[in-house]
């Protein structure tokens, strides 16, 4: 019986995509990945002399006190990341293929690239190594606070989530998020948190209109430009770092240089 | 230590960790709580009103 869901544009390949992170990669290389990040964090620190880097240690303060640090800290990790793969272009090009999607759906969720994947991810344990968490402690956090949720605010439900929408990310505020016309005035997107709206309505970024008939159109401005394979879409951003590398290198390019 | 050392020393306490949550099945392991997350989004799209 076909609900609708499944006929989603796009929806095998983001099937494909949670296999391929949460069980090929999420469920047996992340606990290597971060545990080598930990490794090479520490003898960074060991180059410049610091051998103690645990600077608040959590395990002697009260469940309650250890869930709101971790939760506000890895809700703020998460937000300012994703911030920074809109900020900064070559972030980007790994990060546009999420949301180069024109409807989203519950699989959608795990559509992103394998080098923000591995390399992202593994690096927002090295906060919680100076609040002394173990790697399989920040897995087990991760996967618990951070994880689930996002399955849920990438939901294809027309809902009115109404004061909810203040507190948590929605499906109807993330839908603004994915939004390819941005509102006025905003230069990158809005709704970057990916739990609560905390760190939205800090820096400014939160945006959800009291009309729904403003629903917009979803994807980015080069849609076009961006495969329909999976691997398709793992080559793209290394293809577009060359071709910007050669366009920085050709003759016309050093000729208008030079003349400057 | 060379990257792909640290990397396959890291791999080994996974490995066992892995083994472990094959053969214990509870609300805390992630291997299967992962598609009833899926599962229950499903359910959610299918039966509230689309976009």
């Amino acid at each position: 019986m076909n609900y609708g869901v499944t006929s989603r544009k796009g929806f095998y390949l983001d099937l494909f995509y949670v296999i391929f992170f949460d069980y090929l990669i999420l469920l047996i290389g992340f606990y290597a990945f971060t545990s080598t990040v930990e490794y090479f964090f520490k003898e960074l620190l060991g180059v410049f002399g610091i051998t103690k880097y645990i600077l608040w240690d959590m395990q002697d303060v009260s469940f309650l006190i250890q869930f709101l640090v971790v939760f506000l800290l890895l809700d703020l990790l998460q937000f300012f990341g994703h911030f920074l793969f809109y900020r900064i272009d070559l972030l980007w090009k790994f990060h546009k293929i999420h949301p180069a999607q024109e409807e989203l759906g519950f699989a959608f969720t795990r559509h992103f690239h394998w080098a923000e994947y591995l390399t992202f991810k593994p690096l927002l344990y090295l906060p919680f190594m100076t609040l002394n968490f173990s790697v399989s402690e920040f897995i087990a956090i991760y996967l618990w606070v951070g994880y689930g949720f996002t399955f849920f605010s990438h939901c294809n439900v027309r809902v009115p989530w109404k004061w909810m929408n203040y507190l948590l990310i929605t499906p109807e505020t993330h839908y603004w998020h994915h939004a390819k016309n941005r509102p006025e005035g905003r230069r990158y997107a809005v709704n970057f948190a990916s739990t609560t709206t905390i760190w939205d309505h800090l820096f400014g970024l939160f945006y959800l209109p009291q009309e729904d008939t403003l629903s917009p159109d979803l994807g980015i401005d080069d849609q076009k430009n961006i495969p329909h394979t999976f691997i398709g879409q793992m080559i793209h951003p290394f293809k577009e770092l060359f071709d910007t590398q050669k366009k920085k290198h050709s003759p016309q390019s050093v000729k208008k240089l030079k003349k400057k | 230590m060379s990257l792909v050392e640290v990397f396959s020393s890291s791999y080994e306490p996974y490995k066992v960790y892995f083994k472990y949550m094959l053969h214990h099945r509870a609300w805390d392991n992630p291997l299967y709580v992962i598609p009833a997350i899926c599962l229950l989004t499903f359910l959610l799209e299918v039966f509230l009103p689309k976009k």
